[in-house]
């Protein structure tokens, strides 16, 4: 499997090429073009696992439906790209877990295990609409940002609105609390933060999803039940 | 006419400068800028029921302007709604089919049809209006993220909410991405097999799962009536 | 706030006229509400705008701008931002346009929805309204309705200002509501 990220950072597509019998695992809704001899198979996040879902899984970003593309009778490519403007980045893991940001999840290699079981890290949003994935294994795994992404290396103690995370490893642990007190409910932001400890990465996108999602909220006319 | 495009690649806007008495044409709401001498006109070019027609399938707003510089020369920038690149291309007496919204400006010359039924299809709703802007002249269309230009040969499949513009000298044709289950669950919506050969401008973002997206944040209305 | 490393002090406080503030968003024409970061050590500090677009630094050397209100990010102790200053004209306009007044000597951060595009205006120049970001205030300028009434309705092209004199004007090459009427069309009636 090749990728190629180009139109960084605003507007990255991913250009995945598969060889005879490779596939790739993205989020429903990512492909843009693909050759004709790509097959594409529609499941649930976790094939042959169980499923638990998150209740908003439906709701918002990601449904947990996913797409499995394979090459066939040859080598082939598929192009993919996230709902919002912004960034993609690789990260290949090795063996290791990671949480995603439930917009930021674009694909992965099969043998990432997505954890279905998973509740979705209470605390870090005020809505359902948007939650955190648990994935390990091993391979490439891309994440997509609203805006442009930071790897932000943690070593002792660091503070990220919560609206501004795409990704962190799980060696870090965090809490969650208010910031700005009561006036930060004025600015569309959760005005929540995660304040990391220990060592780690966190990935940090540039723009503020909650926050386009309150002003969307604040601006689009009404739609009718 | 002499034009320049600023703002590449991420959000770009058209900055023109006319001779005097010369004219262009553009989307409403298109204007950035402009001297003082540009006479705007608006008026339903071509009669009353073409521009209901562009009003009613493309979404393009009733009224489109015609800007003149008087007695001496002018300068307008003009700037399209979407977030991403603009196009400029010289059409020599040929055809080019644009998605709806993607149309910015062009020279009065050339001839804008909304009523293209290219693409037939039982799936309605899905925003698969689609422009035929036809004749010579200086023409400026945008995309919704970046702009990639495939030259088909042989078969491509592309998702609908990403193609900006192609040459219909292509073959065309809408499918439905996989299986029936593929159709709903994927996400993917309904894709474009396009073969023959022509050129295809893929945007790298798409504008119906954004706009769906947005969509899931709007207040709901409880109107009483 | 993006993200900060944990040795900063932060100290929220609001009024007009308020100096020596870092911010990140601005309440209404009259009020403001400033946090003000202070390092206590060598740390990361990450402050973005809230739109999709550039962010640009300015740097003034005891003079002032004037700057719409969402186009304002942070700045150092050096300069004060003022929402009420001498020679405000308020302004008639669909995009709510607010003017603030920033001045002093030190660094400003000036955010665009879009791009930023700078134009040293010498000659008359109209400008939508929803596309100003900031100006210097050795320009002058009137607000009209772009055309005639009927224009003006039906144009889509709303209210402008119309400069005069010569300076430097910074201009966004995006509005929000262009957002909006776009995302509108796409979405079912």
């Amino acid at each position: 499997m090749k990728i190629n990220i180009s139109f960084k950072p605003s507007y990255a597509m991913a250009t995945v090429s598969l060889i005879e019998g490779e596939s790739i695992k993205s989020e429903s809704g990512a492909m843009v073009a693909k050759s004709d001899n790509i097959s594409i198979q529609t499941h649930k996040a976790q094939k042959g696992g169980l499923f638990k879902s998150l209740k908003s899984a439906v709701l918002g970003g990601e449904s947990f439906w996913m797409n499995t593309f394979t090459a066939h009778r040859g080598a082939g490519e598929v192009k993919l790209a996230p709902t919002l403007p912004g960034d993609i980045v690789q990260v290949d893991l090795s063996n290791q877990t990671v949480f995603v940001q439930s917009t930021g999840f674009l694909a992965s290699d099969s043998a990432i295990e997505i954890d279905t079981k998973f509740q979705g890290l209470k605390g870090f949003f005020s809505g359902e609409s948007l939650f955190f994935l648990r994935l390990s294994g091993s391979g490439p795994l891309l994440i997509s940002s609203y805006g442009g992404i930071d790897v932000m290396e943690v070593n002792g103690a660091f503070i990220v609105d919560t609206g501004h995370i795409v990704a962190f490893e799980d060696s870090l642990t965090y809490e969650i609390t208010k910031f700005g007190g009561w006036k930060s409910f004025f600015f569309g932001g959760e005005g929540l933060v995660a304040r990391f400890k220990g060592a780690g990465r966190v990935w940090v996108q540039s723009r503020n999803v909650p926050g386009l999602g309150a002003w969307f909220r604040e601006n689009l006319p009404p739609r009718k039940k | 006419m002499k034009f320049e495009i600023i703002g590449k690649p991420d959000f770009a806007a058209i900055k023109v400068n006319l001779e005097a008495e010369e004219k262009i044409q553009a989307e409403t709401g298109a204007m950035v800028s402009m001297s003082p001498n540009i006479k705007i006109e608006t008026k339903a070019k071509g009669g009353i029921f073409s521009s209901l027609k562009r009003v009613i399938f493309s979404g393009e707003s009733f009224f489109q302007n015609t800007f003149t510089a008087q007695n001496s020369a002018g300068e307008i920038m003009f700037a399209p709604g979407s977030e991403g690149d603009v196009v400029h291309r010289e059409l020599v007496n040929e055809e080019l089919i644009l998605s709806r919204g993607a149309y910015v400006c062009g020279d009065t010359s050339l001839v804008i049809d909304s009523k293209w039924g290219g693409f037939k299809s039982f799936f309605s709703g899905e925003g698969l209006t689609f422009l035929k802007i036809s004749g010579s002249g200086n023409l400026f269309f945008c995309s919704f993220g970046a702009i990639e230009v495939v030259n088909v040969s042989g078969d491509y499949i592309v998702d609908t909410g990403h193609i900006a513009a192609f040459e219909p000298s292509l073959n065309y044709h809408i499918e439905r991405v996989g299986g029936l289950k593929s159709l709903f669950l994927s996400g993917e919506g309904l894709v474009c097999r396009f073969s023959g050969s022509g050129k295809v401008y893929i945007q790298s973002r798409n504008h119906n799962s954004y706009a769906m997206w947005a969509n899931t944040w709007r207040r709901v209305s409880r109107s009483s009536n | 706030m993006v993200y900060m490393d944990e040795a900063i002090e932060v100290k929220t406080a609001f009024g007009s006229g308020f100096f020596s503030a870092l911010a990140r968003k601005i309440l209404g024409g009259e009020s403001m509400f400033l946090n003000t970061y202070t390092a206590k050590e060598e740390v990361r500090l990450g402050i973005a705008p809230e739109f999709a677009g550039d962010v640009q630094e300015l740097v003034l050397n005891n003079e002032s701008l004037i700057l719409q209100k969402g186009a304002y990010l942070c700045s150092d102790s050096g300069i004060s931002i003022k929402t009420k200053f001498g020679g405000l004209k308020s302004l008639i306009s669909r995009e709510g346009v607010f003017l603030l007044e920033a001045s002093g000597t030190g660094k400003l951060f000036i955010s665009s929805y879009g791009a930023i595009y700078k134009k040293e205006v010498t000659e008359e120049f109209i400008l939508d309204t929803g596309h100003l970001v900031a100006f210097e205030p050795t320009l002058k300028y009137k607000v009209q309705k772009t055309g005639g009434w009927k224009s003006t309705l039906l144009s889509g092209e709303g209210f402008t200002m119309r400069f005069s004199g010569s300076g430097t004007l910074w201009m966004q090459t995006r509005v929000r509501k262009g957002l909006i009427d776009w995302i509108m069309g796409f979405l079912p009636r």
